[in-house]
């Protein structure tokens, strides 16, 4: 447009920027700064104000401009019609009216082309975005399909298989190809369980949208699969299923994983038996089950001894006996009948089902004794081992599993006490007399603390110089429900529970504080006239002491005290002791032993009760720190009245003892004296004293004193 | 009503399938070895925002819903440029104070005049990585980046925060020992409350050093409230619904970053340009734009 001069096109181009900068704002759908559209709009006016004089020329600088503005984002229709009006608005009056027409009729061209342009390729640029992602969604899917460890199949709606790949193929055992076409149905394996197929039949008719379930594949080469399959159905849009797809994932390695886990659980590993947990369950499934009618059995079996086997030959031999052993109670047992389990340590348990009485159960534990007879071989050594057993037989339903085993339990410590290698059956009486004990010794020492127990006093006499030599404490449980109870029904299950221990210390200073008060006895005076006991003097208090007692390392104490608390001299105190006390040296038997000597060197007597009953040691017996032997009341009551005198074993066992104890240098205390034939037989045999009915009962405390009176006279 | 970006479902599906196919089948999850679910019959808010903008990267079924929503909405171009412009803005503003890597959550389909245009433009050496879960917006980003050195494109859902940071590519072109600025603009209003967007913000504030940027731009519901209901509506239909929420909402999402000034404001308040004195096309009413827009310094 060189019709205008220099200052006067720059003028046109300030003002035409400026308003076009104002009528675009706004209009591109990418913003631009002020600064960035202003310098934008300039060009575009420098483009316009330049434009060429021949209207063909200009047209085209329109079209120019117009392609400009749409690459420049100038999109919406608006930019072109404010494009209009800012030109109309400063096209100069002195400029070829037919070189703005031509430059409008190029802006609309060129407008309508470039953004026809533009729309078609954002339209081609975004189809093809959609069909770049088609292809890769598609090719992922196809790699995923291929590769996967996944089981992949697609069926149709009438199940016929679609596709297959290549991992669900090789689970089937087949081709992809071969198992295209074919119905789902066609590869129903026997192990299918019949839900399965049931549920597939849901699945194509569209009762339901999906299932899963634990699959078993068996190939053709006969290895086993294990899948856990998940299906679901795409339908049509007429509602009716279109696709069935199955995933099958590998779930072999991981089942025999947990099943392997579980039989870890469940079982012992050193004998391969079934364990505690096993047991408890089998049992309690049984149980749980049971109708009624039904009956259950149980045998609890232990080693005897084995204990000794460990500590002889090792623990890796007692685990190979344990390994041996189980191997021979599974023999013996009927592994479709019975249950073998290994509870721990050496015990073992027999569950014995559906038995049909105690025979049922007894049956199977003469057969578990007799897999005992062979002796075993354990490094070299023929070992002979036996086991006990506890058995239990009764009505299933209503039986616990826990209490069960208890009844078992209990039943082979009858078993071990009635002498090992043999069985025992549960009793329902024998146990409530055993409850009936334990509850007894649960309740001693809150009778001693409410003074239920006190003590009586037998007289011993003495058979040479008449009169009382001492009087031996025993000890009565006047029970508030029982009854008065003897020592014989309480003393012995004290010493099972180690309720001994109190109940002799109370015994021993109850005994020492009574016999401090005793008057002497009247009579004439001995020859041995310095001693502390015998005839004229006060008689001595002989005390029971228990095996328990004795290894307690306070018993030494006990006795000091209570002698220090009454004033007793320790030489009228008698502490009576069962021979096994000190003959059994047990673990702690040298100590036992020591508090002997130290209780003789402190003047206390010490007496052997019971002597002859047991296993007696005559070795040990000369050095044991003891005064006096006490014959069993058993020996006396064996010897022969009238003309068989001195014609009997038994006259001859209690000669013996009397010279063996003479020997010692001890004196002799016959027990359970009944009649004056015992009693004077007793003293031609030579014994020093005795005790029994025939002098006096035990008597009570306040007694004493009249007893003592009137058997002096007596004497 | 913004969207310039896009969380498409991916994996997961937000709303209500409206593919009559998928009729009695409820498929929360889908299967992992699916195909992505490309289907041009369902409008998508990434295609909805590109109409608004007067791009022609979208179809029959985006605009006729965009249309539907401009009626509740006749304003949106205006957003949803004032939105880009917000964009601008900030990249430009952050490349000027060092920030050089950026990371596009819920980038869309790219027109022109985007973070890596604007970054690079300043700063040759900015990266910028963005992030779709839309396939189709990704295919697209894909190719407009083919040879673009400095910036590429991750497929994944950006509600997925561990599969976006734990993506090799991302990885592998941004270093997370040094600040980032992360982008979250007209996305989170696409984020329902029960995927716990301010979970994932956070979660990505995590993933970064101090110093790194939060930079935000979000719907509101105050000005115009009895257009919430419908508009909100108009979203089910599309692959994202829409959840408007007000300023303090909006607020409690970003914990942990300090808002540069002015703050958390309307978008056309955010340091407007001081040269620009060209009118605004809305005069001026905020409420007419109803996008509150704030950028963050991780503290």
């Amino acid at each position: 447009m060189t019709a205008l001069p220099p200052d006067e096109v720059e003028a046109w181009v300030k003002g035409l920027a400026s308003a076009w900068a104002r009528t675009l704002t706004g209009a591109s759908s990418v913003p631009m700064t002020a600064a960035r559209t202003r310098e934008f709009v300039t060009q575009l006016a420098e483009l316009v104000a330049h434009a060429p004089a021949d209207p063909e020329l200009a047209r085209k600088t329109g079209i120019l401009v117009a392609s400009a503005l749409v690459d420049a984002h100038y999109t919406q229709p608006d930019s072109l019609a404010s494009t209009f009006t800012v030109l109309d608005e400063t096209f100069p009056e002195g400029l070829d009216q037919r070189v703005s027409t031509a430059l409008r009729s190029g802006l609309a061209a060129g407008y309508a082309d470039a953004l026809r342009e533009r729309t078609r390729a954002e339209q081609e640029l975004i189809r093809q975005a959609v069909l770049a992602a088609h292809r890769t969604g598609e090719a992922r899917f196809r790699a995923v399909f291929r590769n996967t460890a996944l089981g992949i199949g697609i069926a149709d709606g009438e199940g016929r298989i679609l596709e297959v790949n290549q991992r669900l193929a090789h689970m089937l055992g087949l081709e992809a190809r071969s198992a295209r076409g074919q119905d789902i149905r066609d590869l129903k394996q026997p192990t299918d369980p019949p839900e399965y197929w049931i549920a597939h039949d849901q699945l194509l008719s569209g009762e339901r949208p999906h299932y899963s379930s634990d699959k078993q594949f068996t190939r053709p080469d006969g290895t086993v699969i294990w899948t856990r399959m998940r299906a679901s159905t795409v339908r049509s849009e007429d509602g009716s299923v279109e696709l069935l797809i199955s995933v099958f994932e590998d779930i072999t390695e991981r089942r025999q994983m947990n099943q392997q886990l579980l039989y870890q659980a469940t079982h012992d590993p050193l004998t391969g038996l079934p364990n505690r947990t096993r047991l408890l369950e089998q049992l309690g499934s049984f149980l749980r089950e049971a109708k009624t009618g039904e009956r259950i059995g149980l045998c609890f079996l232990d080693l005897d001894g084995f204990k000794g086997v460990n500590d002889t030959l090792g623990h890796e031999a007692g685990d190979r006996l344990l390994a041996t052993v189980a191997r021979r109670l599974s023999a013996a047992t009927d592994p479709a009948r019975h249950l073998v389990a290994r509870m721990g340590g050496d015990e073992f348990v027999i569950l014995v089902p559906h038995t049909s009485g105690s025979e049922s159960v007894i049956e199977v534990a003469e057969a578990a004794l007799a897999a005992f007879r062979q002796p075993f071989l354990l490094d070299g050594h023929r070992l002979t081992v036996t086991a006990s057993l506890g058995l239990v037989e009764r009505p299933a339903v209503g039986a616990e599993p826990t209490e069960l085993l208890r009844a078992a339990d209990i039943t082979l410590y009858w078993a071990k006490s009635d002498g090992k290698a043999c069985w025992a059956l549960f009793d329902t009486e024998r146990n409530a007399r055993e409850v009936d004990r334990y509850a007894l010794s649960q309740s001693m020492p809150a009778a001693l603390e409410r003074g239920e127990l006190f003590l009586e006093y037998q007289p011993i006499v003495d058979l040479v110089h008449g009169g009382v030599h001492s009087l031996e404490a025993l000890v009565r449980w006047n029970h508030p429900v029982r009854g008065l109870l003897g020592p014989g029904e309480f003393v012995p299950l004290a010493e099972e529970t180690g309720a001994i221990v109190g109940l002799g210390s109370w015994v021993l200073r109850r005994a020492v504080l009574d016999a401090s008060g005793w008057p002497a006895a009247p009579g004439r005076p001995g020859k041995d006239t310095a001693a502390e006991v015998g005839p004229g003097k006060a008689p001595a208090v002989a005390v029971n002491v228990a095996v328990r007692q004795v290894r307690e390392p306070g018993l030494l104490a006990e006795v000091h005290e209570a002698l220090a608390a009454t004033g007793l001299p320790a030489e009228r105190l008698v502490l009576e002791i069962t021979e096994s006390a000190v003959m059994d040296p047990g673990e702690s038997g040298r100590p036992a032993l020591e508090t002997l000597h130290a209780l003789a060197d402190g003047r206390v007597r010490i007496a052997i009760d019971d002597f002859g009953t047991g296993y007696s040691n005559l070795a040990y017996l000369r050095r044991l720190p003891a005064h006096t032997l006490k014959i069993d009341s058993s020996f006396v009551a064996a010897l022969p009245q009238g003309e068989n005198a001195g014609h009997s074993s038994a006259e001859a066992i209690v000669t013996g003892l009397i010279t063996l104890a003479h020997a010692c240098g001890m004196s002799v205390t016959a027990e359970g004296v009944e009649t004056k034939a015992q009693a004077d037989r007793l003293r031609e045999l030579g014994a020093d004293m005795a005790q029994g009915y025939y002098y006096s009962r035990a008597v009570p405390n306040d007694q004493v004193p009249a007893l003592l009176v009137r058997l002096a006279e007596a004497g | 009503m913004i969207a310039r970006h896009l969380v498409t479902p991916g994996r997961r599906v937000a709303s209500a399938p409206r593919n009559p196919r998928q009729k009695g089948i409820t498929v929360r999850h889908r299967p992992a070895w699916a195909p992505d679910e490309i289907d041009i019959e369902r409008p998508a808010a990434a295609r909805m925002y590109d109409y608004y903008l007067g791009g022609s990267h979208n179809f029959a079924a985006d605009r006729e819903l965009a249309q539907e929503f401009m009626k509740v909405w006749p304003d949106m171009p205006h957003i949803a440029r004032a939105n880009r412009a917000y964009l601008h803005r900030t990249v430009a503003y952050l490349t000027s104070i060092g920030v050089d890597q950026f990371l596009d959550l819920g980038s869309g389909i790219p027109t022109g005049g985007n973070v890596h245009d604007v970054s690079h433009a300043l700063n040759p050496d900015a990266r910028t990585v963005y992030v779709d879960a839309d396939p189709v917006a990704v295919a697209h980003s894909t190719a407009l980046l083919n040879d673009i050195s400095f910036a590429t494109v991750v497929h994944a859902d950006l509600r997925d925060h561990e599969a976006v940071l734990e993506d090799p590519v991302l990885t592998g072109f941004l270093d997370f020992s040094r600040p980032v600025a992360v982008l979250m603009v007209a996305v989170l209003h696409f984020v329902s409350a029960e995927d716990g967007p301010a979970e994932i913000v956070s979660a990505y504030r995590e993933a970064t050093v101090p110093g790194s940027y939060l930079v935000l731009s979000h719907a509101t519901s105050e000005y115009k409230p009895e257009r919430i209901e419908r508009a909100e509506s108009i979203y089910t239909q599309a692959s994202h619904a829409m959840t408007f929420r007000n300023r303090s909402e909006i607020t409690e999402l970003m914990p942990g970053y300090e808002l540069v000034e002015p703050g958390l404001v309307d978008v056309i308040r955010w340091r407007p340009d001081p040269q620009d004195t060209r009118p605004d096309p809305l005069g001026g009413d905020v409420t007419r734009y109803s996008l509150l827009a704030a950028t963050g310094r991780r503290t």
